[in-house]
């Protein structure tokens, strides 16, 4: 929320000397492009710079992408005992809790050759269900909402009006809306009027309230709003989902080599009828609210997200389909999943799975390409890394850092150095390419390869809202993908705690397979290979004498925020700003609304400046509210 | 060994915490726990210098104030539940 609390300072405008002679056109253009840098992007996790150009017609015809933070655990759990690693691991973010420490886990149990039992793989998929589902509502209401809704809009809204609007919404997705009465309404809307007057907009200060290309009606704003602040109650409730069996949320404690550790939760009806009730309501709010609230947006920005002309395909860059495919946000069409939660007791890697593995490359719908780990590599040209010359294979990837700095100020501002290395985040291949990774690749991979349950949730939403496949290869279609997969998880969730309950019932109370650790640690290596809300994330280990050798984690925001590849490919992040139409570049409103699709795990001033070195406006942050 | 009162409140509204779910306290809240607690193996081969001496001594033994023997019996608690969850498929706290 931090962006909100910033202050909007007018700076003087200053000429800057002339630039030309280096080739960076971005630092001098006679064309009058203006080179904008947004840093730091705010409601996200994490440290996430991005820097584009925009012509005289307000269209992004470049960006890159940074990352400003160096993480380093990589280094911190060598020669430690692998078992280990998983509590230490899942400290590499707070967000996907639970994800990074069972993926760790995953990777020992992989190279110890360990199939875990059936209560384990229930319970294990059970608190990753809760994560999804809490993870993407926060997302899409606290973090991405407001890239859509304009709260301030919301104070012109008619009570009654909002009240039959949220009704026909949610009728699309064939539900009754959670809020429904005008009252509840009226009384929301009548407590934002008064943050207004008072000019006290707290949480809700300095957004971009107000731009054109806030598309809702003041009625639609309000529902949005109501939405928000009720979701902040809901999550609070999914959380709690994920503490029954894990112990706690953030970070869960009850995985383990082998296994988990809850037994206790597993045998007590009353544990699963309390996390069967919390989820039961949960779904009410996704059904009733997130997804009507999706078909509003998704309805209200149609235009932008099937807008063809403004996509990376249709810029300069030309992307692998030199068409224009999709809308704004589209980006590089080539899209990535290691596939999750396992629906048999096969072991790793062979059990069907609910998220199919795959690839779909370049836009090409036809068919789904089947992954081969060994074309997986991280390249560090424009990292700031110490590479080996060549992408290296996670096996044998190593993290030493490099930091060459940004280029010498100018006017004051420093900009990265784009030909060299700018980013914190390695830039991860599959086969030499760019991929996307995240809830669209799993829906897209899902739909393209015949998966009777995403072809029904996304075939579902494509009827109800009456828009095209294409509308998905967007910003919107991103976060629409989000909240398909919510409702499908969720629903699944109830088959899985039943599952776990008969399970118990029956007597099997197994959570834990045995192993001998002196024999199996001797030398070894493995990998976890499976999903996080934001996409692909793999932990490859090597243990060697009951100590880990080598550690490397791929995460999902590294193949998404990723700088330039060692030929120049385009980052997901990057190509999906380019082509981009804004409609005020001193308000960035429409690049945070595509980063922020992504949902960016990677956060406290923005600043704005043109190419001639002008400072157009800096906004200062109060850090202490970042997310 | 830890001084935190999460074994009163709990989690996410008392719905929870680490020792609820058998797995055993890794003494998030302690200085070095990364080294000293979150381990795998029996607290008897960790090595701990505890105020008193240490955790292979009961109880009993300490009587050194009641805050740090409450500590000691959480923490000998977590290492019996992790053990016994070893060995017998039974994580419990």
């Amino acid at each position: 929320m931090s962006e909100n609390n910033a202050t909007v300072e007018t700076t003087e405008t200053v000429e800057a000397p002339a630039h030309g002679a280096d080739g960076n056109f971005h630092k001098a253009d006679a064309n009058g492009n203006k080179h904008i840098i947004v840093d730091p992007i705010t409601r996200i996790e994490g440290h996430l710079r991005i820097e584009a150009v925009i012509d005289s017609n307000n269209k992004i015809v470049d960006a890159w992408s940074s990352s400003t933070m160096f993480r380093g655990i990589e280094t911190i759990v060598k020669d430690r005992d692998p078992r280990d690693v998983g509590l230490m691991t899942m400290r590499i973010c707070g967000v996907c809790t639970g994800t990074h420490y069972q993926r760790s886990i995953e990777a020992v149990e992989d190279a110890f050759d360990i199939t875990i039992p059936k209560n384990a793989r229930l319970v294990r998929n059970l608190i990753q269900g809760a994560l999804y589902v809490h993870d993407h509502l926060v997302h899409f209401y606290h973090l991405h909402a407001l890239d859509f809704v304009d709260v301030v809009a919301a104070t012109k809204a008619d009570p009654a009006a909002t009240a039959k609007e949220a009704v026909k919404w949610a009728g699309v997705a064939g539900h009754k809306p959670y809020i429904s009465g005008e009252a509840d309404f009226k009384a929301i809307q009548d407590r934002i009027i008064k943050f207004v007057k008072e000019g006290r907009l707290g949480i809700f200060g300095n957004g971009y309230w107000g731009n054109p290309n806030y598309k809702l009606t003041p009625e639609q704003n309000l529902i949005g709003v109501a939405h928000y602040l009720k979701a902040l109650d809901v999550q609070r409730d999914m959380a709690k989902m994920q503490a029954i069996f894990g112990g706690k949320n953030p970070h869960p404690q009850s995985i383990v080599v082998g296994g988990v550790t809850c037994v206790q939760d597993i045998q007590n009806p009353a544990r699963i009828a309390l996390f069967k009730q919390l989820l039961v309501d949960s779904n009410e709010f996704i059904k009733g609210a997130y997804l009507p609230d999706i078909y509003m947006a998704g309805t209200m920005y149609a235009k932008e997200a099937t807008d063809g002309s403004a996509t990376f395909h249709a810029s300069k860059h030309k992307g692998a389909l030199g068409k224009e495919v999709g809308g704004t946000g589209g980006g590089i069409l080539s899209y990535m999943t290691y596939g999750d939660f396992r629906l048999d007791d096969t072991g790793f890697y062979k059990s069907k799975l609910f998220f199919p593995r795959g690839l779909v490359l370049g836009g090409d719908i036809s068919k789904v390409v089947e992954l081969d780990e060994d074309k997986i590599t991280e390249d560090v040209t424009h990292s700031w890394y110490e590479g080996t010359g060549a992408p290296e294979h996670p096996y044998d990837g190593t993290t030493n850092p490099k930091y060459t700095g940004l280029d010498k100020k100018d006017d004051g501002y420093a900009y990265l150095k784009t030909e060299e290395k700018y980013s914190w985040i390695k830039s991860p291949l599959y086969d030499g390419q760019k991929v996307e990774v995240g809830p669209l690749a799993r829906i897209v991979v899902g739909y393209v390869g015949g998966d009777e349950r995403t072809k029904k949730y996304a075939g579902n939403f494509l009827k109800r809202s009456g828009l095209p496949l294409t509308v998905l290869f967007s910003t919107v279609g991103r976060t629409a993908a989000r909240a398909i997969e919510t409702e499908m998880i969720g629903d699944a969730m109830v088959g899985w705690v039943d599952e776990l309950a008969k399970n118990a019932a029956m007597g099997d109370l197994s959570t834990w397979t045995e192993f001998d650790f002196d024999t199996v640690s001797k030398d070894a290596k493995g990998r976890g290979m499976a999903e996080a809300p934001r996409g692909a994330l793999g932990h490859w280990m090597r243990i060697a004498d009951g100590k880990v050798k080598n550690f490397q984690a791929i995460v999902p925001s590294t193949w998404n925020a990723g700088p330039r590849g060692p030929n120049g490919e385009v980052g997901a992040y990057e190509a999906a700003i380019i082509g981009t139409v804004v409609a005020n570049p001193e308000e960035p409103l429409e690049i945070i609304r595509t980063v922020h699709s992504f949902d960016p795990c990677i956060a406290c001033a923005v600043h704005v400046v043109d190419t001639k070195g002008k400072e157009l406006a800096v906004y200062k942050v109060d850090p202490t509210c970042a997310f | 060994m830890t001084f935190n009162n999460c074994s009163i409140i709990r989690y996410n509204e008392g719905v929870n915490w680490p020792i609820g779910v058998g797995r055993g306290c890794i003494g998030c809240s302690e200085p070095d726990f990364w080294d000293k607690y979150a381990y795998e193996r029996p607290m008897a081969n960790a090595n701990i210098k505890a105020p008193t001496g240490g955790v292979e001594k009961t109880v009993d033994e300490f009587g050194l104030g009641l805050l740090t023997a409450a500590g000691i019996g959480i923490a000998i608690h977590a290492a019996a539940s992790a053990v016994a969850g070893k060995k017998d498929d039974g994580g419990e706290a």
